[in-house]
């Protein structure tokens, strides 16, 4: 059996350092396994058309997407056919919303073992994380049978996606730790949560490609990470480009910041969802 | 060998916000902050601990007693890390499982097999060990075909069951009860019972809080009273419960000479064992005991017997004036039902029943079979002339535990032990003054 270490708590602060805070959840790594495999098993099992909803959810979304922008309001994407353009777009937004949106709600959701047992409550956000893994692979095999369909060729830069990925990943689970923190504290900030990531879904490429916005207007793109990263997918996977590098590595690095920043911040406040509850 | 010591409390404060019991919302702070950012909000809080110290050294067995709202649980929830202490400092060291309410750490949607699976991980095991030790526990729970059916539909009994199973399994190095084994039936409790000595002749550590005292003096040496978030007092249980059930007669307001008396002070006390709530009905200035004491058939001090076991049961007596024609009858008590389900006499004997000062009688009940439970000791002298009694004597709470383990000879019910089966004899007697 893994020692576990030591406990030490001290005028409201528990004394260990972020790499004994790692060290601690590395105890528990069985329990992620457990724990991610029934949030998955439960997730496809429960519901009477199963596994079909993960198919279903993201072709649903982008149906109406597809509708409104290539029947009404028409954008244009040459020469990628728009709904192939919009499907990969929706299936990589829903990875970022499910990280930040059930991440967030991870901890609330499972009171019933946060406030009865110590155990590293970062993997309740991480095996979110994994399971919107398996939605995404799940959208992605949608998405390569809509360009058998399409016959479109994909490029060859598509390897330079995984890049992009990585650095999607860890800005999407920075927010989700900073939220969860502060959804410690104030507890309507989840009301406010879906809102606020529908502002951003607008604000970010993911409807239109980049080239669309007005140069003037460009500028602020560059403001929200999510805004060179989905122009990065869109290049990458779709139009055989790759521009972006520098914002791209600028992204990278201050997403890594701010998620050592947050699962520290979630680590010093995680206490409060036993103590307000 | 220096023992280490396992916790460590040190003027530990906890304080809980009650404008946070009810969650901040933002809209409230926003609200707050444009009425008037001068006047901060009235921040009422609840000091649910005050300045609590103490240490617990490896294989120490502490029971936690105090009444409803003292912050007993709270004090729990810090050792087990479940929640920082607002002063002070809170030290652990080595895997804890905590049983802090029914079904802790129990997903309701889940099977019980399932559950057990992230109770074992929870405590850190790794998934082969995992693997190995959900056999063990459905095993000891007793759950049958229902540890693969959802736990939200388990009776009480049977969540308390497979916690307790899963914590004392895991192998933890403390183990944290809050009430667990209350709502267990008698078997399982004593069986619990059973498998918490075990545990702590393993060298580890148990923290039990509970309200059922006679489950503190059974199980604890050592017993801290926290009484209104105030730690009011710390050391063997049979004293530290002794001085609590005082306290909360004074409180329910009865008077001290009616209530049953819960010490046992003979003035010339013989015992040191750990005392167990008992009422003792003093009719004769003259007589006292100390509390029975309870054998095996070795003649080893124990608490824990087995259904076909021979229980010897001693009692020290001490008469401070000379008394003839004295009767003494010695009967053990079974506490579910509160009858005396069997009695030893000293009619039988052919020694003389006159006594004066201290003597010790022993009664040996062979073969005792009897449904598994707690047990107490009755114990009653009168004068066989004027059959007026002198001394009532009768446990309130576990002196002993009968297990499940029927042996093999025929078994003799304990009600139908007649007396000539009982055999009782005077170990020592002291016939002449006692020496002050």
């Amino acid at each position: 059996m893994t020692r576990i270490p030591i406990y030490e708590a001290e005028n409201n602060r528990l004394n260990r350092s972020l790499l004994e805070h790692l060290r601690y959840a590395s105890c528990y790594l069985a329990f992620f396994l457990f724990w991610t495999r029934r949030s998955i098993t439960t997730r496809y099992s429960q519901t009477s058309v199963g596994l079909l909803w993960a198919l279903l959810q993201p072709m649903l979304s982008s149906l109406v997407y597809i509708i409104v922008f290539s029947l009404v309001i028409r954008i244009s994407t040459d020469p990628v056919p728009y709904p192939l353009f919009v499907f990969v777009s929706i299936v990589m937004w829903s990875y970022f919303n499910r990280i930040v949106f059930s991440g967030a709600a991870a901890i609330t959701s499972n009171l019933d073992i946060v406030t009865r047992v110590q155990f590293p409550r970062e993997f309740l956000i991480l095996s979110v994380w994994v399971e919107s893994i398996v939605d995404l692979l799940i959208g992605l095999s949608i998405a390569a049978i809509l360009c058998l369909l399409y016959r479109y060729p994909l490029p060859a830069t598509l390897p330079l996606a995984l890049f992009v990925f990585v650095i999607h990943t860890i800005f999407s689970l920075a927010l989700a730790f900073i939220i969860s923190a502060l959804n410690s504290r104030v507890r309507d900030f989840m009301q406010l949560l879906p809102i606020l990531l529908q502002l951003l879904f607008y604000l970010s490429p993911v409807l239109y490609p980049l080239d669309l916005v007005p140069e003037a207007v460009q500028g602020f793109y560059f403001i929200n990470p999510l805004g060179p990263i989905f122009a990065a997918y869109q290049e990458t996977i779709l139009f055989g480009r790759f521009t972006l590098l520098v914002p791209l590595l600028v992204i990278g690095v201050f997403s890594c910041v701010l998620l050592v920043a947050g699962y520290k911040l979630f680590k010093r406040m995680e206490w409060n969802f036993v103590d307000l509850l | 060998m220096s023992v280490t010591n396992v916790i460590e409390v040190e003027h530990v404060y906890k304080q809980y916000q009650t404008q946070g019991l009810k969650v901040r919302t933002l809209v409230q702070d926003l609200g707050r902050r444009l009425r008037k950012a001068q006047t901060p909000a009235p921040s009422q809080s609840r000091m649910v601990l005050q300045d609590i110290n103490f240490t617990v050294k490896q294989g120490e067995s502490v029971g936690i007693i105090g009444s409803n709202g003292s912050g007993k649980t709270t004090l729990l929830r810090l050792l087990a890390g479940i929640s920082l202490p607002t002063k002070g400092r809170v030290y652990v060291q080595g895997h804890v499982a905590p049983l802090l309410a029914l079904g802790a750490g129990f997903h309701y949607e889940l099977t019980g097999r399932e559950n057990l699976y992230l109770n074992c991980t929870l405590m850190g095991l790794g998934y082969r060990k995992t693997l190995q030790t959900i056999d063990s526990i459905v095993e000891f729970a007793e759950v049958g075909q229902y540890i693969d059916i959802a736990v939200k539909r388990y009776s009480s009994g049977m969540v308390a069951r497979l916690g307790f199973a899963a914590a004392i399994h895991t192998e933890p190095d403390i183990i944290l009860l809050d009430e667990v084994l209350a709502v267990g039936d008698h078997n399982f409790v004593v069986k619990s019972f059973a498998a918490l000595r075990k545990f702590m002749g393993e060298g580890r550590t148990v923290i039990l809080v509970s309200h059922g005292l006679s489950s503190i003096e059974a199980v604890c040496s050592r017993a801290i009273w926290i009484e209104q978030s105030i730690m009011r007092a710390d050391g063997a249980s049979a004293e530290v419960v002794k001085q609590y059930t005082s306290y909360q007669n004074q409180l329910s307001g009865v008077s001290q000479s009616t209530t049953p008396v819960t010490t046992a002070t003979p003035e010339n006390e013989v015992s040191k064992r750990p005392h167990v709530s008992a009422q003792r009905n003093q009719y004769d200035p003259d007589v006292d005991i100390a509390p029975p004491q309870v054998y095996d058939a070795s003649g080893k001090e124990t608490s824990m017997l087995a259904a076909g076991d021979t229980i010897v049961v001693r009692c020290r007596a001490a008469f401070s004036k000379p008394k003839n024609n004295v009767r003494i009858v010695i009967g053990l008590i079974e506490l579910k039902t509160g009858t005396v389900v069997s009695v030893g006499d000293n009619r039988l004997l052919d020694e003389p029943d006159s006594f004066y000062g201290k003597q010790v009688v022993e009664c040996v009940f062979p073969n005792v079979q009897v449904q598994p439970g707690a047990f107490g000791v009755y114990v009653a002298i009168s004068s066989a002339e004027t059959l007026m009694p002198m001394l009532h004597w009768r446990d309130l709470g576990a002196r002993f535990f009968i297990s499940h383990e029927a042996g093999d000879s025929d078994p003799i019910y304990a009600d139908s032990l007649t007396a000539t089966q009982v055999t009782m004899r005077y170990i020592s007697r002291e016939l002449s003054e006692p020496t002050p």
